[in-house]
């Protein structure tokens, strides 16, 4: 996997975002094993210390814990992994939210156009190639 | 104690002031890059590190060994002319390297060789520039050494091999060890260093971890670099 | 890492080395086989071409043996070789046995060589078979005191070369020689050879140990040492208790053995710790 980084942001921040992505699309299942950081670190292409520190991250927010002899693992508390998924949503919606606002684009026109969004076929194909 | 601690390091060829008042400690578990436009001291400074030059002015400590025969032991140095023989084969050079250093990981250079998809009967003589770098590379990495210096490893090659590289110097590189490798292609590298140290005239101009000069200044760090070169 | 070592450089000349002795011992064959048919005015143009081809490849051996130890200490092989962890005590001997094969090997090679030569030369211009010229040939070389005395040369002269050309790469490598590049090694080389020279030329004169000439070559063949310098028989010439000259001194062959030990301590300290790669 090659994935390309925003050169403009520190990568262990992107790291971050892209592992709770993972724990919220079910990629990293709760309870599961964590890659090692070494194998991690070669699939970004990123230095294995960036990795680490992303990882320890995830631990401090809780949504990761370490086992000293068998690794690392993904937490089993399903509470924490939905509020994550909440978390998520509501900044990507806010984020979104105030781009519309910004050109200018009132209330209902919004849900108008998340709503016919949602109907139009591409995205229904989308969702089913997932 | 630190894997390099340098003070006020001078280098002067003739008139010529390769390193300028250098200070610097770097400890291990890191990768460090080294970037810097032509001139600018890069080659000096590692062949000092090295031990391979020994005229110089300052203090240079190698794990608290000044510059010589036991600190060129846990130094793997990839110089930016390697060269070896060009009549062996690529086992041949494995074999000889076994041979002469006691911390050569045979299985990990033959794990390389199929990595960079090299065939182990080729003579060097027969390899392309690309191909001859990889099995320098291949070699350096294969030794468990305490600090690795490569010295322009990437700038011969296409970019699929140099993705190849880069990976193997990310397989390669143990918790323990500090690796340096200097570059005129930061863009490659800037994923894959924890930390950066931009040199001009032969004195450190900006040095710190990348993440934290992406935060600060908010751009990549080869943009910051075009920036300060410029 | 003694063994290792040597046996690196040795192959590593080895690569061409061979094309070299090959070419020195097809001349020879060359020139024997064309002497064979002792057709007059070819035999003596295609010896003339073939020693000359056999000279060049004896002295070609000479120079690659020096250009492949300087690629070792300073040229494109030199971070490899400056990289293997041996002591500096390994690396000096690997390098002075290196050398040592190269030069007995070619010594040897030009010996045998050029004494083919010389029997086939022979049985030309004296159209004498061939085996009785080697006989002649060989009746002459055989003397154990001229086999001992060349044999000694050998070694002696092959020290003196060995010796300098290290010392030149390893001193006229150094930082300060760096801007001269491979004019280092060469500059070096010249002063050591003319501070050599005055100091054999000193030693000769001056030192009392001196070999006496026997008075007459043809009757009498025997040397005797003497504890005389020359500059004093020469007073003798001027005072007229003499009218000639009838020692050499050899004090000279002291003073170059301790000009060799103090190049080899020089040579020892300087590649441990005054290394300066490009």
């Amino acid at each position: 996997m090659s994935y390309k980084f925003d050169e403009s942001q520190p990568i262990y921040l992107q790291l971050i975002e892209i592992f709770k992505t993972y724990i919220a699309n079910g990629a990293w299942k709760a309870g599961e094993k964590i890659e090692s950081v070494r194998n991690l670190a070669l699939d970004f292409a990123v230095n294995p210390n960036t990795v680490q520190r992303a990882l320890v991250e995830l631990e401090n927010i809780g949504l990761a814990y370490s086992q000293r002899t068998t690794g690392r693992f993904i937490t089993q508390n399903q509470e924490k992994i939905n509020n994550l998924k909440h978390e998520m949503a509501e900044n990507k919606t806010r984020d979104f939210v105030i781009q519309m606002q910004a050109i200018d684009i009132e209330q209902r026109e919004i849900l108008d156009l998340v709503q016919r969004c949602l109907d139009s076929e591409e995205i229904t194909n989308q969702q089913e190639n997932h | 104690m630190s894997t390099i601690l340098i003070n006020n390091l001078c280098k002067r060829y003739g008139k010529f002031q390769a390193i300028n008042n250098l200070s610097l400690e770097l400890d291990s578990g890191q990768i460090v890059g080294l970037v810097g436009p032509n001139g600018s001291g890069k080659s000096s400074l590692l062949r000092i590190i090295g031990a391979f030059d020994m005229a110089y002015s300052g203090e240079v400590l190698i794990n608290g060994l000044k510059p010589g025969l036991e600190s060129r032991k846990i130094v793997s140095y990839l110089s930016d002319k390697p060269y070896i023989s060009d009549n062996l084969r690529a086992e041949q050079i494995i074999k000889l390297y076994d041979d002469f250093f006691p911390d050569f990981n045979k299985d990990k250079a033959f794990r390389m060789l199929d990595l960079f998809k090299l065939k182990s009967e080729q003579k060097l003589v027969e390899m392309s520039k690309g191909m001859g770098e990889k099995v320098q590379v291949l070699l350096t990495m294969s030794r468990e050494a305490k600090i690795y210096i490569l010295d322009e490893p990437i700038s011969g090659v296409d970019p699929a091999s140099r993705k190849i590289i880069l990976r193997s110097m990310i397989e390669g590189f143990s918790e323990d060890a500090l690796m340096i490798v200097s570059t005129h292609l930061l863009n490659d590298i800037e994923n894959i260093i924890d930390s950066v140290i931009f040199l001009d005239s032969g004195q450190i101009k900006i040095k710190g971890s990348t993440d934290d000069l992406r935060e600060q200044h908010g751009k990549g760090i080869n943009e910051l670099f075009e920036q300060i070169f410029q | 890492m003694f063994s290792k070592l040597y046996k690196y450089q040795v192959k590593e000349l080895w690569y061409i080395a061979r094309y070299f002795y090959a070419a020195m011992i097809g001349a020879v064959l060359l020139g024997l086989f064309v002497s064979a048919t002792r057709i007059p005015g070819v035999v003596q143009f295609v010896n003339a071409i073939t020693i000359l081809g056999f000279i060049l490849s004896c002295i070609a051996m000479i120079v690659f043996s020096v250009i492949y130890d300087y690629q070792n200490q300073q040229g494109k092989r030199s971070y490899f070789f400056r990289s293997i962890p041996a002591k500096e005590s390994a690396v000096f001997s690997s390098r002075l046995a290196y050398y040592f094969t190269y030069h007995i090997l070619t010594v040897l090679v030009f010996a045998i060589g050029i004494t083919i030569f010389i029997v086939s030369n022979t049985a030309v211009e004296m159209k004498l078979p061939f085996h009785i010229a080697f006989s002649t040939v060989k009746d002459f070389f055989l003397q154990p005191k001229l086999i001992g005395l060349i044999f000694l040369l050998v070694v002696y002269t092959g020290l003196e070369h060995i010796i300098s050309m290290m010392f030149a790469i390893t001193i006229g490598s150094q930082a300060i020689f760096k801007k001269l590049g491979v004019g280092g090694p060469i500059l070096v080389y010249f002063l050591h050879y003319i501070a050599m020279q005055i100091i054999t030329l000193i030693s000769m004169l001056l030192i009392p140990i001196s070999i006496r000439l026997p008075q007459n070559f043809d009757t009498d063949f025997q040397f005797e040492i003497v504890f005389e310098s020359m500059i004093s028989e020469m007073s003798k010439v001027f005072s007229a208790q003499s009218n000639d000259i009838k020692i050499i001194g050899i004090g000279f062959i002291l003073t170059t053995f301790v000009t060799w030990i103090i190049m080899s301590i020089w040579i020892y300290k300087a590649s441990k710790n005054k290394i300066s790669l490009n």
